[in-house]
């Protein structure tokens, strides 16, 4: 796996588009931010963090099929999850009082969600709180 | 309307008003508190301290300032929802919780192997224990890096900061130092085999205390106990005191 910064450390998942694997993302999330050194707090909001991502991605009925794609990248202090989704139906774009919507914004310090078109892509970075 | 209901509680503060619009989100901040659900924490509980949350933020709500009430409230009622786990300490609550659960998991795996002439699977040891997989899964996990963590590395307590490791051989490779160390030898021979045994895997073989555990069929919990003691009670001989009287 080739990264444009030296510094970043990368950990890529790509999981079945069902609520059953969102674990594994959490699971990933949590590994990874223990790793950094991260606090009970902090670990504690990204397991939240973690499964919304790919609640946006995944939609909430659980009918879709396909993937997701989930990029970790640990910069220093900061853990970044770049989720991309490959699902059919691609999951609906939220309304900006979407409950994932806002527990990302609330939880997270840098939010993209990006759902028009064909693409279906969330970002989320978390940062070592002092 | 919920946006004239709450342009007209900013005007008149009339609780009438407010009990409507807290009705109006009341789905919102339960929902909320759903997802920010944790683990054997009662949802009703949960669901009260979002209500709450709900009743502060329509109260401090500006309708004047163009943000909409959910994108306004959200972070209140999660910030509730944090300090409500924070309160009940979970930060330290959830580890140890988890770290009966690896003991839990240790002696129900073992009965279980029996029982069902294999290993059990992460699904039936949750069940057992009355868990989540996920938990089981962090449990373990967690089970594993503690006690790999808790040996060399652990403090003696003594204010200088000097570790087990520096304790046990003074040098960089502690492994390498020991196998050439003649009187680190002697003192573990005054051991008990089985203490002996556990002290060199550990150190000599570099194993984990769970992959002991295993190999001598103890739990992972004992292992640990015996490494500390007999660790103890080298330094003791060490210094050329009696193993058995308490002189720290």
């Amino acid at each position: 796996m080739e990264d444009m910064t030296p510094d970043t450390d990368r950990v890529e998942l790509v999981i079945p588009a069902s609520a059953e694997y969102v674990v594994l993302a959490r699971l990933t999330a949590t590994g990874i931010a223990s790793r950094i050194g991260m606090s009970y707090d902090d670990i504690e909001d990204l397991r939240v963090i973690a499964a919304e991502v790919c609640r946006l991605l995944i939609g909430d009925d659980n009918h879709a099929t396909g993937t997701v794609a989930i990029a970790y990248s640990v910069n220093g202090t900061s853990l970044q999850i770049e989720a991309v989704g490959h699902t059919s139906p691609p999951a609906p774009e939220p309304a900006d009082d979407d409950l994932s919507v806002l527990l990302l914004s609330a939880l997270a310090e840098e939010l993209d969600v990006v759902m028009h078109n064909g693409e279906r892509r969330v970002r989320v970075v978390k940062r070592l709180s002092s | 309307m919920v946006e004239s209901q709450l342009m007209l509680y900013a005007r008149t503060r009339d609780p009438a008003v407010r009990d409507e619009i807290v009705r109006e989100y009341l789905g919102f901040a339960h929902g909320l508190s759903h997802r920010y659900a944790r683990r054997g924490e009662p949802v009703e509980d949960l669901e009260q301290v979002a209500a709450m949350a709900l009743v502060k933020a329509v109260d401090r709500f500006d309708p004047e300032r163009g943000v909409k009430f959910t994108t306004f409230a959200a972070p209140t009622i999660i910030g509730e929802l944090k300090r409500h786990f924070r309160d009940k300490g979970w930060a330290v609550q959830v580890p140890r919780r988890l770290q009966e659960l690896y003991l839990e998991l240790g002696k129900t795996a073992g009965r279980l192997s029996q029982e069902l002439g294999r290993s059990p699977t992460v699904a039936e040891l949750a069940d057992v224990v009355s868990a989540s997989e996920e938990d089981v899964l962090e449990a373990m996990e967690l089970g594993h890096t503690a006690y790999q963590g808790a040996s060399l590395n652990q403090p003696t307590g003594d204010a200088d900061g000097t570790t087990i490791a520096d304790r046990l051989v003074a040098g960089d490779n502690p492994v390498e130092e020991a196998s050439t160390n003649a009187s680190l030898r002697s003192l573990l021979n005054r051991l008990p085999e089985r203490e002996r045994t556990i002290l060199y895997l550990r150190y000599f073989e570099d194993m984990t205390q769970s992959d002991i555990a295993d190999r001598v069929g103890l739990s992972q919990m004992h292992v640990s106990r015996l490494i500390r003691q007999s660790l103890t009670e080298m330094r003791r001989a060490a210094r050329g005191g009696d193993p058995d009287s308490d002189d720290e």
